[in-house]
C-alpha cells in the first residue's frame, strides 16, 4: 500500500473513531496536505462505511436459515391461531346444536303423541292428515295449516326417521341424527317418543 | 452495528418467552378441546337418560328389572357405547332406582332417580 494512501486511511480510521492528537499533531503543520486529505476523506469514508456495511449482509445459507426459521414460526402462529379460532366456532355451533336438539326431541314427541297410530311410508312417518317428513338435514310436518319446519339443524347433519316395534314394549317413533365428523367418525343422536 | 447483536441472554429470554406463548396457545387449544368433548358427552348423556325416561314412563308397573333393561338398550343404541370414557350404572338406592351415567373417573354426567316399582320421577 502506498505510504499516502495508508496516511489518508489512518486519518479517515482516526476521524472515525474519534478525536486523536497524534493525527492533528501531524497534519498541523501540513494545511494544504490536510485539505487535500479532507477531500479524500468522504470518497474513503464512504468506501470505509461501506466495507464495513458489508461486513453487516448475510450469506446466502444465512438468508435462507432465516427466512426457513420466518416460515416455520409463521405456519406454527397460523395454525395456533387458526385452530383456536376453529375449534372456539366448533364448540358454538356444537352447543348451539345440542340446545337444537333438546328443542327439537321435545316437539318431536309432542308431536308424535298427538296421534298414536303413525305407521312408516317410505321416509316419512304418516297420522291421518299428519305427515313427518326427513329430508337430509330437515325435518318437517305437513298437516291441515300447512308445511312447516321442526328446527334448523346445520348442514352436516342427516336426519332420518324410524318405527321400532318390540314385543314387550310400547311402539316407538325414532328420530336419527348422525353428524359427519373427522375422518367418518360420525355423531349420532338418537330421540325416542312412545306411541 | 453493536445494537443488532444480541445477548445470550436475550436470546434465551426470547426463546422462552416463545415457548411460553406456544405453551399457553397449545394448552388452551387442548383444554378447549376437552372441553368440547365432556360438553358433547353430557349431552348424548342426557339426551340417553331423557329416552330411557320417556320409554319408562310408558311403562305399566315397570321393576326394577324392566328399568334397567330400557336403559342398557338406550345406552347400547347411544354413541356413548362406544365410550371407553364413559361407564354406566343402574342400582337400587333407598327404595329407588338410580340410573346414572359417569366419567371413568367416576364424575358424574347425568343421573336419574325413579321411585320403585311405581312411574313417580324424582
Amino acid at each position: 500500500m502506498p505510504v499516502e494512501l495508508y496516511k489518508m486511511r489512518m486519518f479517515v480510521l482516526d476521524s472515525m473513531s474519534g478525536f486523536n492528537p497524534t493525527c492533528v499533531w501531524r497534519f498541523k503543520n501540513r494545511p494544504t496536505y490536510e485539505a487535500r486529505m479532507a477531500g479524500e476523506v468522504s470518497k474513503y469514508k464512504l468506501l470505509i462505511t461501506g466495507k464495513s456495511m458489508r461486513k453487516n449482509c448475510y450469506s446466502l445459507v444465512e438468508m435462507l436459515v432465516v427466512i426457513a426459521i420466518m416460515l416455520v414460526m409463521f405456519e406454527v402462529a397460523f395454525q395456533f391461531f387458526y385452530d383456536g379460532s376453529k375449534l372456539c366456532t366448533q364448540a358454538v355451533e356444537k352447543s348451539l346444536s345440542n340446545q337444537e336438539m333438546f328443542v327439537l326431541s321435545g316437539k318431536f314427541r309432542n308431536i308424535i303423541h298427538l296421534s298414536p297410530d303413525w305407521k312408516k311410508e317410505g321416509d316419512c312417518l304418516v297420522s291421518g292428515q299428519k305427515k313427518l317428513m326427513a329430508d337430509n338435514s330437515r325435518i318437517f310436518l305437513i298437516d291441515e295449516n300447512g308445511k312447516r319446519d321442526l328446527a334448523l339443524l346445520p348442514a352436516g347433519m342427516i336426519v332420518s326417521l324410524e318405527i321400532e316395534a318390540k314385543d314387550n314394549s310400547a311402539k316407538l317413533a325414532v328420530l336419527n341424527v348422525e353428524v359427519k365428523g373427522k375422518n367418518n367418525v360420525r355423531d349420532r343422536i338418537r330421540i325416542v317418543s312412545c306411541m | 452495528m453493536k445494537k443488532n447483536k444480541f445477548t445470550l441472554m436475550e436470546l434465551i429470554f426470547a426463546m422462552g418467552l416463545l415457548a411460553m406463548v406456544a405453551a399457553l396457545f397449545s394448552s388452551s387449544a387442548y383444554n378447549l378441546r376437552i372441553m368440547d368433548r365432556n360438553f358433547t358427552r353430557e349431552s348424548r348423556a342426557l339426551q340417553v337418560l331423557d329416552n330411557s325416561l320417556e320409554r319408562i314412563s310408558f311403562e305399566k308397573n315397570a321393576d326394577f328389572a324392566r328399568i334397567k333393561d330400557i336403559f342398557e338398550d338406550e345406552f347400547k343404541k347411544s354413541v356413548l357405547e362406544c365410550d371407553d370414557e364413559v361407564r354406566k350404572s343402574c342400582e337400587i338406592r333407598n327404595g329407588r332406582a338410580v340410573l346414572e351415567i359417569q366419567r371413568k373417573n367416576g364424575k358424574k354426567m347425568a343421573r336419574i332417580e325413579i321411585k320403585c316399582p311405581l312411574n313417580c320421577i324424582k
